[in-house]
């Protein structure tokens, strides 16, 4: 895989700082990628060793036809919202999410939502990743050398804390490095999946996988199965913020769209519904459990390392265009700060989290679930402005223009429509469905939480901004109304 | 401003120059047709209901 800001156009301005190129608009010559090669991007980034850990938690609600179809639709429900909210508009405009969210939110509101939901996001995926690095080498220290050190145990921290350093090393060298790695990760990962269904073929019939009970379930099936739903729903929603750093570099709307869309949902099915029928074989949702049993001491282990290598990878390139955004959305405050510095100044709560793996583990899906509130949400708001309020239309010029001076400054930098649309959306999501509690209203058995999320957050930004700012010509919501229209002199103040 | 940002800023402006006039009406730059629009949320609608009737199976 090939992380944007990577392409050979970067190479003759190798003086123009990576964050700063990063957030330009890209050129046609610089969008290199056919349908082809973005579905092939999406394939590589679904089939990561989260998809497995996604397929073995399901299977602890679900059986394996439920989960099957739990997956499906909450897939296509989270992904469907995501790629409208990110990826049509970074392909047209050859410009990463983070920049484009500002006629949504104002460049403060992004810098707010950037620091909150996106951070924790992120982090929450990073230090879940080198979890399961620790986890994996224990696994291989139990096998080979017959020591007995549990899930929880302390040399499971450290390798997570090894897998942190190394992901910090790598993301600290920049894009390329990260593509390089990511070319032999994704084909192995691959093999991985393949692998497992060849043993699971050999080893289980069919009618075992369809009778196999879920493993840790609620008493009642319905909300079992909604809540399986729910969590994919979130997972597919959970590639926000990679997936307008990517499109930006596809050369039309249909080679960013449906590649998107088709490459991640079949790559994740796939990957998900192997490691639901592993779990569900095996009776345990934790990958790492899974590849001594199939492998056997020699290969198992082998491809336990070879997760956990391709786990520091997968950090490294999710946490890119996290740390770039970072970056972004702090104005002048980190914009000096050396990358290398900012990349370990990311690392340091997944560090932290690394000293309770268990606690991770155990609140996976809830962390999920509510990253998803508040994306979700996002994703209304965003859905809103760009295709209902402003027709597919932003002013480039004004995306750049500091200050009172763009039209996107609404006021004080925030744009009060973007940040109560995602406020009411979240709450009527936690209002619908409590992740901490599981107390659910009866809407959650047919809605699901995210797609009702989305919507509240569409329709209350469409009012809000409407009224706040549309009507009082502020904004640029009517091409050519807004009193301030950015003029190349005051780009230059940027 | 240092020369960092100025480098930026010469970069930003003919990037934008390039976008409004060489590539205004390039197909890599087209809006998403209602078409296009409509068949995909359709597509995603029929895939959630292909999950639905799975569980009837």
């Amino acid at each position: 895989m090939t992380i944007p800001g990577a392409s050979g156009a970067r190479s003759d301005r190798a003086q123009l700082d990576t964050a700063s190129l990063g957030s330009l608009p890209l050129l046609k010559k610089e969008r290199i990628w056919n349908a082809s090669d973005f579905t092939g991007v999406n394939v590589a980034l679904a089939i990561a060793t989260w998809a497995f850990l996604v397929g073995g938690f399901t299977a602890l609600l679900v059986g394996f036809q439920q989960g099957i179809a739990a997956m499906i639709i909450g897939n296509a429900i989270g992904l469907c919202f995501m790629v409208l909210a990110s990826v049509v508009s970074s392909q047209r405009y050859g410009i990463e999410q983070y920049t484009l969210l500002r006629p949504v939110f104002g460049v403060v509101g992004v810098g707010v939502l950037v620091f909150t939901v996106i951070l924790i996001t992120e982090m929450g995926w990073s230090s879940l990743l080198a979890i399961m690095v620790g986890r994996a080498v224990t696994q291989v220290s139990n096998s080979a050398f017959s020591t007995d050190f549990g899930p929880e145990s302390l040399l499971v921290t450290f390798f997570a804390l090894l897998a942190i350093a190394v992901s910090w090393w790598i993301l600290s060298r920049g894009p390329v490095t990260i593509g390089r790695f990511n070319k032999f990760i994704a084909p192995g990962l691959l093999i991985v999946t393949l692998f497992l269904m060849v043993y699971l073929v050999l080893n289980t019939s069919v009618d075992t996988l369809f009778t196999a009970a879920p493993l840790a379930p609620f008493e009642d099936d319905q909300l079992n199965f909604m809540l399986a739903v729910e969590f994919n729903a979130g997972v597919g929603v959970s590639w926000y913020p990679v997936m307008g750093s990517l499109a930006r570099l596809t050369r039309s709307p249909r080679a960013a769209l449906w590649p998107a869309y088709g490459g991640l949902l079949i790559a994740t099915l796939i990957a998900q519904i192997v490691g639901m029928a592993a779990a569900l074989t095996l009776g345990d949702s934790d990958p790492t459990v899974w590849m001594m049993p199939f492998g056997g001491p020699v290969l198992g282990a082998f491809i336990l390392l070879f997760i956990a290598f391709a786990n520091v990878t997968s950090s490294s390139s999710i946490v890119y265009s996290t740390v770039l955004a970072i970056r972004q959305a702090s104005g002048n405050l980190l914009s000096r700060v050396r990358w290398a510095w900012l990349c370990a100044g990311f690392f340091v709560l997944p560090a932290l989290l690394a000293f309770f793996p268990g606690f991770m583990y155990d609140k996976f899906m809830v962390f999920v679930t509510l990253s998803g509130a508040f994306l979700s949400a996002m994703c209304g708001a965003i859905i809103a402005d760009y295709f209902v309020l402003r027709r597919q239309r932003v002013s480039l010029r004004d995306l750049y223009v500091p200050g009172r001076a763009s039209a996107y400054h609404f006021n004080g930098g925030v744009n009060w429509a973007g940040m109560g649309a995602v406020l009411a959306g979240a709450a009527f999501y936690l209002w619908i469905y409590n992740p901490i509690t599981l107390e659910t209203h009866p809407l959650f058995s047919y809605t699901t939480a995210s797609l009702p999320a989305a919507v509240v957050g569409g329709v209350v930004y469409f009012v809000m901004a409407t009224l706040l700012y549309k009507r009082r010509n502020i904004g640029d919501f009517v091409a050519g109304t807004t009193a301030a229209g950015a003029s190349p002199a005051r780009i230059e103040q940027a | 401003m240092d020369a960092a940002d100025a480098n930026i800023a010469t970069e930003l402006e003919s990037r934008l120059s390039i976008i409004d006039t060489i590539e205004r009406d390039d197909p890599s730059r087209r809006e998403l047709s209602g078409a296009d629009l409509s068949l995909f949320v359709g597509v995603s609608v029929v895939i959630a209901l292909l999950g639905i009737l799975m569980l009837s199976l």
